[in-house]
């Protein structure tokens, strides 16, 4: 009788048998790590042997082939309903667009297809935003938990830091992530930051992560520096560097140094990474927000940022592109329109205070932010003095009809009144205020 | 019978030999790139004209303190080495090259002088030698290249 499913304790019994796996090791396999046994070689739990199949020999060669092309092979089967194999190939096998990242003195080749994002963490938001669940560090972003290791704790290479005083490298010391060495960075003022001298030290400190894909589970791996995407020729690793999990291959740099390729799959595995904790812990906290969410209509989805710094605002992400910093002394005039040159493209410059009733942008600032909208939306760029975060909230906002055009309410977050815009209104004021000039 | 070349080195103190003809390049080509978490004795990569070649620290390979990298320290670049194969050409193997403390000079000897390799020569395994050699003032040991690019 035909039964679709692979019965994933049967391949754990026949493991046993053979002696690939112990009973205790079997005890401790999470039912995926059961039915990943199937790509083991010479496992097979067909009970008559014929020419072709109870070989042993199926998807192990299946799962060696593809990675040696540079994808890999995702199997899910519900015993009595079937199985899927997701086969995920690389779209060119011989040149991938990658990101180069630092750690410590070398370079790693990222490549594109494995990154979902980048988060950049504040040396002053460490603690905030990354936390501990059981054995895992897992940072918060947007709401949801995402595993985090340090890419030099998973391949080894031993950390230095600047001391703060000697400015002189020394050994590592702090072993959580979240671990803060003795600096008071928490209160670090923002003023503070913009002063050269002292910027360098405090970036140090600050993180910057990338968030990798692998099949469906996403985690972050945090390096010390983020370089350019180049499109990087893959070279294939000789036999003697294969048995390192963690990279792909290796690929010659422009300045003809040899970098490696990460391989995000390699350093989910060699991290031992749990993604089950955070997915419980997600789902629970999803459901938790579910459940504020059905009270009220609407979960906006808003990056928070100041004008002014006694003021916050929230504009809603998915009206944004992209966030640019720049220095204040780039701004170009004409007249009394400021514009600044974004990729070649001169791109007005939108000043909340000139548009709605707000304090002004601070005076004496030499670095800003611009958000750029979707063109949709229009195609200024808003000033900000400092980017805060992304939340999605659900709270309700008060409406006031004296509001001033571009805003749609205004609501208490974190403890701050957050002035909500509303990006159509505001480009659109801002447009016809741009034509009578 | 017949008569080999043997290109010879240091490592420290001891002079060792490489048949000549195993020999693709000697240079100093030493900007390496490490590897993390790989073996012990894979010091690194190095980009030799647009081929990535793998470097062993032969030192670390023969259980020695490693290498430090001197003005003397060159780089022994092998031809491609494939085990079992029957023909002698050395297509698809893999290009590995060695790390040594300092290059001497090319010796040619007859093969009826070369000797049998003792069970270690200083803290160096037997295995990893093919046999001796004397030099008017020297003892050579002689490398089994198959043995060192073995893989445990």
């Amino acid at each position: 009788m035909m039964v679709g499913g692979i019965d994933s304790d049967k391949l754990v019994n026949k493991a046993i048998s053979n002696g690939i796996l112990s009973k205790e090791q079997s005890k401790q396999m999470t039912p995926q790590e059961k039915l990943d046994l199937i790509f083991l070689p010479g496992l097979s739990t067909a009970e008559k042997v014929s020419e072709v199949s109870g070989r042993g020999v199926g998807m192990d060669v299946v799962k060696t082939n593809i990675e040696k092309l540079g994808g890999h092979v995702e199997l899910d089967s519900v015993l009595g309903e079937g199985s899927t194999v997701l086969l995920r190939l690389p779209l060119t096998l011989a040149i991938i667009p990658s990101l180069i990242v630092r750690v410590e003195k070398q370079r790693f080749a990222v490549p594109q297809v494995n990154i979902v994002e980048l988060v950049w963490v504040r040396a002053g938001e460490v603690s905030k935003r990354i936390e501990q669940l059981g054995s895992i560090d897992v940072l918060r972003l947007r709401g949801k938990l995402l595993p985090l290791v340090r890419l030099a704790d998973v391949l080894r290479i031993k950390m230095t830091f600047v001391g703060d005083e000697t400015l002189e490298p020394g050994e590592e010391r702090r072993h959580r992530i979240a671990d803060r060495r003795g600096g008071d960075f928490e209160n670090l003022d923002q003023e503070h930051r913009v002063c050269d001298k002292d910027r360098r030290q405090n970036w140090q400190n600050d993180f910057n992560i990338l968030v990798l894909r692998v099949g469906s589970n996403q985690f972050g791996i945090i390096v010390d520096e983020l370089f350019e995407t180049e499109e990087i020729v893959v070279k294939p690793l000789s036999r003697f560097i294969k048995s390192c999990k963690c990279f792909t291959g290796a690929t010659i740099m422009g300045d003809g140094q040899v970098a490696m390729i990460l391989d995000a799959a390699g350093i989910s595995t060699k991290a031992q990474l749990s993604f089950a904790e955070a997915e419980t812990e997600n789902q629970k906290r999803e459901e938790e927000r579910l459940v504020t969410a059905s009270n009220t209509a609407e979960i906006r989805n808003v990056l928070l940022f100041e004008n002014n710094p006694e003021e916050t605002f929230a504009f809603p992400v998915d009206a944004i592109t992209r966030l640019e910093s720049f220095r204040i002394s780039d701004i170009k005039k004409v007249g009394s329109r400021e514009y600044f040159n974004l990729l070649g493209k001169s791109t007005p410059l939108l000043r909340l205070e000139n548009q709605i009733s707000v304090r002004s942008f601070p005076e004496d600032s030499k670095e800003a932010f611009l958000l750029i909208p979707k063109p949709s939306y229009g195609r200024a760029g808003i000033l900000a003095s400092n980017i805060v975060d992304a939340v999605e909230t659900n709270v309700a906002l008060n409406q006031d009809e004296s509001e001033s055009r571009g805003v749609e309410g205004s609501a208490m977050l974190n403890d701050k009144l957050t002035v909500f815009l509303d990006p159509k209104e505001l480009f659109s004021e801002f447009e016809s205020f741009e034509g009578r000039k | 019978m017949g008569r080999i070349s043997f290109a010879t080195f240091r490592l420290g103190k001891q002079k060792y030999g490489i048949d000549i003809s195993k020999v693709r390049e000697i240079n100093r080509s030493l900007d390496l790139t490490p590897v993390p978490d790989a073996l012990n004795h894979v010091c690194g990569l190095i980009n030799l004209r647009g081929q990535i070649i793998t470097v062993f620290d032969l030192n670390i390979r023969f259980g020695l303190p490693k290498s430090d990298i001197t003005e003397k320290s060159h780089n022994i670049i092998l031809k491609p080495y494939r085990f079992n194969s029957s023909d002698d050409s050395h297509e698809g193997g893999d290009t590995v090259g060695l790390i040594v403390d300092s290059i001497e000079d090319v010796a040619e000897v007859d093969d009826s002088e070369i000797e049998a390799p003792p069970a270690n020569i200083g803290k160096v395994d037997g295995t990893f030698l093919t046999g001796v050699m004397k030099t008017d003032n020297d003892l050579v040991a002689l490398l089994n290249v198959g043995e060192i690019l073995k893989q445990e």
